[in-house]
């Protein structure tokens, strides 16, 4: 895992504008940088999702971050390419096929993936212009033209073969395991994301912490810590089994408590509910909640923080529409948000309390006749002299002692009379339970019966009346907020509505997440301390049985080392949190324009990310495109570090939406960042040959292009992704990769002056 | 508060005689369906309510099929003390304390007695009605009426 890795080539046929056999021979560190320049829509982001599709089968660059107003254009066209399926007759095979080589270590792994289509009579839907479209349909997740048919093996193929040092020929791995685990041994599928990087994101990673803690525990494989944590939990359950059918109980108990944490059903397999998960975008695939325990605690919390991060996008949305007005009202609605959120974890809070003194104090008001009688029968027994036993006890003790009757008559050792006062002292063996009955019902005369009303209104008055004022409370600011956003929704028009009633219902699914969040977490205490409780009976019942004293002895070994494991897990995390977090820090100070902006970085034990400036405000939240983009790659080369996956970096559109000084920055120090890493980047004219917009703050900022920044540092292998304009050809709209090289065109005369990336004839 | 205890034994039993049966399950909706109060509690809440419940309507109780599933760790001293209280009360009797069988068999009785009619009244509600509410109701339901003579001192429902 720690061999470095080095991407070699690509090979692309027929994937999306990719016409034909289009390769790429990536440099390496030593040789420099690849750039694969090319304009928007020229294939830049397939190029990153033929890597996603060849490793993964799957695409996730390009896709449009609006739930309402899904624009991606991938979706709308076949993953085959347009020319080619033209092109092929029909009834005949046409392939799509992804080669990717890498090389770990000595050996080099070449991952093949082939789509095999036999095209039929295609289907198409006539326009009212007259022209046909071609429709399209999705098989298993890929997008083919309707009459087409996805083939199977041997045509549509997933092939890993490698070739070591001392092979003459790639072989086959299959032996070895599937294809799809050999990829999870170079890059895990979850892991992609901080290695082949594209600029949204980059952009939208400081929205959310999931990506931190995932990029944490994750990458630097802690998740390994603490599987092995499971399993030992898992396997001390073992060994408990066929002893006694009280043991054998027990341990089937604590295994349902287990299963119960970590959401397993009864053969283990992971236990889900029909709950589906928050989707960002309508056309993800379904994927649903855990049905319990910890996964579920996770999913839920993971599904609160991606629609805040939507409701914060929502909302800056919202305050962004333009209309005459609407100035009082947003600022009203800004307001209103933050009281509307306090006030609602307010009652729920209140009602919470309510609730559990009627379940936990109800029984004692309904209960009260028994109490009553019970007390009157205590009274009663102490009257007839029956209480305290204690005393009674002593009594006989004094007479035994003083061998001496009230009445004077002698209670020697040999009077018949001695044995009388002696059956009367042993009678009073456990009899003392009823003198602990008489305190009990003493206490509860005291504190519950003399003091009736004050319980009653301690217990459920009190908490009933500042449950219902805090829910009036809520309804009305509610209410107050619903009245905003109705006037914010007329006067920003239809838009202003979706936005309204898209927010409207995030809201509520966050309210019932965190519902559900409650009593999971509730549900999951309560089965932490139930198997607390029976691990310890299993103990002393392994304990008093003889042939399970060893088992009882390895228990508690498992117990020890589990517990260890465990400090392990959380001492390594916390190193490696602090640890990236000062390289975080440290990268993200060479790499911004001005960094004397902000103070401190600090990632907190649960993850929350903390960027101070100089008045001590959290801006992380609120960071420019550039600035958050930077702060980004300062975090995935701090994630580096720690990690045993040194996979190359593949950056989309590194500085696509920076400004002026931080794009300079960004030419300046890319060449010395991750001076051991493989980087390929995927460029427009505007962040890489155009000459660096001026800046009134930076004066003295020269203009230099960051391609000729690079230049002065590093070598740089360039590629051209063209596209072809030509009408009259057949290839129109289709894009070509062809070796590159930067040039410095002077042509005045039509408007052509500045550095070019061009095709290297 | 006494902390005096009495030695249970290790299970209680509610009433589930097997695996899957009405009682087991209506008892898992109980603690687990949303729309039920003691949703996110334990059972054993569930037992001391349906026993507080069946003793204050004066049902008669009714012996539990199947054998003990509720660890008897999970009743903490309040809800013991209402078991005895229960005990002696039914008993009318105060020796009864001193045979914790005996009590925990009295109190499976009054909760199982009344088990299925809590349960009907939480789980067929109308929807409208907040838990907190169908709770209210349920315990002034139960609760003894004030006595005359102590009317004037002593509110004697939950409001």
């Amino acid at each position: 895992m720690s061999d470095e890795i080095k991407l070699i080539s690509i090979e692309i046929q027929n994937y999306r504008q990719f016409y034909g056999n289009q390769k790429i021979s990536f440099a390496t560190r030593d040789e420099g940088f690849t750039v694969i320049f090319g304009k928007n829509g020229e294939g830049k982001s397939n190029l990153l999702n033929a890597i996603n599709w060849c490793l993964y089968k799957f695409e996730p660059h390009g896709i449009g971050e609006d739930m309402t107003d899904h624009k991606s254009e991938n979706k709308s066209l076949p993953i085959i390419n347009n020319r080619c399926i033209t092109e092929t007759k029909e009834e005949t095979r046409a392939d799509v096929k992804v080669d990717i080589w890498i090389q770990k270590g000595d050996t080099v792994y070449s991952i093949t993936r082939t789509l095999g289509i036999l095209k039929h009579k295609l289907e198409t839907k006539t326009l009212a212009s007259g022209k046909e479209e071609i429709l399209l349909y999705d098989h298993d997740g890929d997008r083919i033209p309707k009459g087409c048919e996805k083939m199977n093996e041997p045509f549509t193929t997933f092939v890993v073969t490698k070739k070591g040092p001392h092979d003459s020929d790639f072989t086959d791995t299959i032996r070895e395991g599937p294809p799809e685990n050999m990829v999870k041994e170079i890059l895990p599928q979850s892991l992609s994301q901080y290695f082949l990087l594209d600029g949204e994101f980059l952009e939208g990673f400081w929205h959310t912490n999931i990506k931190i803690r995932e990029g944490i525990e994750q990458i630097s494989q802690l998740h390994l810590i603490s599987g092995t944590t499971q399993y030992i939990q898992n396997l001390m359950m073992v060994p408990s089994k066929g002893f006694s059918k009280d043991t054998d109980d027990l341990t089937s108990k604590i295994k349902q408590y287990v299963r119960f944490e970590n959401s397993k059903d009864e053969e283990g397999n992971e236990s889900w509910t029909d709950e589906e998960r928050f989707k960002e975008n309508p056309e993800d695939d379904d994927h649903y909640l855990h049905s319990t325990g910890k996964p579920r605690i996770q999913d839920i919390d993971d599904d609160i923080e991606r629609i805040n991060q939507k409701l914060t996008s929502l909302s800056e949305n919202i305050q962004r529409l333009n209309s005459a007005g609407l100035d009082e009202l947003k600022m009203k609605y800004a307001k209103l948000d933050v009281e509307v959120g306090e006030l609602e974890k307010e009652y729920m809070e209140a009602g919470n309390t309510f609730l559990f003194n009627l379940i936990k104090k109800g029984p004692q008001i309904m209960l009260k006749d028994a109490i009553q009688t019970s007390i009157q029968i205590i009274d009663k027994a102490i009257d007839l002299g029956g209480l305290p036993v204690k005393y009674k006890r002593i009594f006989a003790d004094s007479l035994l002692e003083s061998q001496q009757c009230v009445c004077h008559e002698p209670l020697g050792l040999k009077d018949e009379r001695r044995k009388h006062v002696q059956d009367f002292k042993d009678k009073l063996v456990g009899e003392e339970d009823k003198d602990e009955a008489a305190i009990l019902g003493y206490d509860f005369k005291k504190f519950f019966l003399k003091d009736y009303a004050k319980f009653c209104k301690d217990n459920f008055e009190d908490p009933r009346t500042i449950h219902s004022k805090a829910l009036s409370k809520y309804n009305d600011t509610d209410q107050e907020f619903s009245g905003i956003k109705t006037q914010i929704a007329n006067k920003g028009g239809d838009e202003g509505l979706k936005l309204i009633n898209l927010q409207k219902d995030l809201l509520e699914r966050i309210k019932k997440l965190n519902e559900w969040k409650n009593k999971s977490t509730t549900n999951l205490g309560i089965n932490n301390k139930e198997r607390g409780k029976i691990k310890i009976e299993l103990e002393k019942a392994l304990k008093s049985n003889d042939k399970a004293k060893k088992v009882a002895h390895e228990l508690k070994i498992w117990d020890k080392i589990a517990i260890t494991l465990e400090k392990i897990y959380g001492d390594l995390k916390e190193d490696i949190r602090k640890d990236v977090q000062e390289n975080t820090w440290k990268n993200y100070k060479d790499l911004l324009s001005n960094p004397s902006e902000f103070v401190s970085f600090e990632i907190e034990p649960d993850y929350t990310v903390h960027l101070l400036d100089k008045n001590n405000f959290n801006k992380v939240r609120n960071l420019s495109a550039g600035q958050s983009l930077l702060l980004t790659l300062a975090f995935v080369a701090a994630i580096r570090g720690p990690t045993g996956y040194k996979f190359p970096l593949v950056i989309d559109s590194p500085a696509g939406k920076i400004d002026g000084p931080n794009t300079h920055n960004i030419g300046i120090c890319l060449p010395d960042f991750l001076p051991n890493a493989q980087l390929t980047l995927l460029v427009t004219n505007k962040e890489y040959t155009d000459n660096i917009s001026p800046d009134p703050d930076y004066p003295d900022l020269p203009n230099t292009p960051v391609c000729k920044l690079f230049e002065d540092k590093i070598k740089v292998q360039h590629f051209k992704i063209q596209k072809d304009k030509d009408l009259k050809s057949k290839n129109v709209g289709n894009s070509a990769i062809l070796p590159g090289k930067l040039v410095y065109v002077d042509d005045l005369e039509n408007g052509r002056q500045g550095w070019m990336v061009v095709v290297d004839e | 508060m006494s902390n005096f205890d009495i030695d249970f034994g290790p299970w209680i039993n509610y009433g589930n005689a097997n695996k899957g049966d009405e009682i087991g399950s209506k008892m898992q909706d109980l603690i687990t369906k949303e729309w039920s109060p003691f949703n996110g509690h334990d059972m054993a809440k569930v037992f001391i309510f349906c026993m507080a419940y069946g003793f204050a309507k004066k049902m008669t109780p009714k012996s539990p099929p199947g054998s003990g599933s509720l660890p008897a760790s999970a009743f903490d001293q309040e809800m013991r003390n209402y078991m005895k209280f229960v005990a002696i009360a039914s008993m009318d009797n105060l020796d009864v304390i001193t045979n914790a069988n005996e009590v925990v068999k009295i109190c499976q009785g009054y909760a199982y007695a009344s088990f299925l009619e809590v349960y009907g009244k939480l789980a067929n509600r109308n929807s409208s009605i907040k838990p907190e509410t169908i709770l209210e109701t349920l315990i002034q339901d139960a609760s003894t009426k004030p006595d005359e003579n102590s009317k004037n001192d002593e509110t004697n429902s939950v409001e």
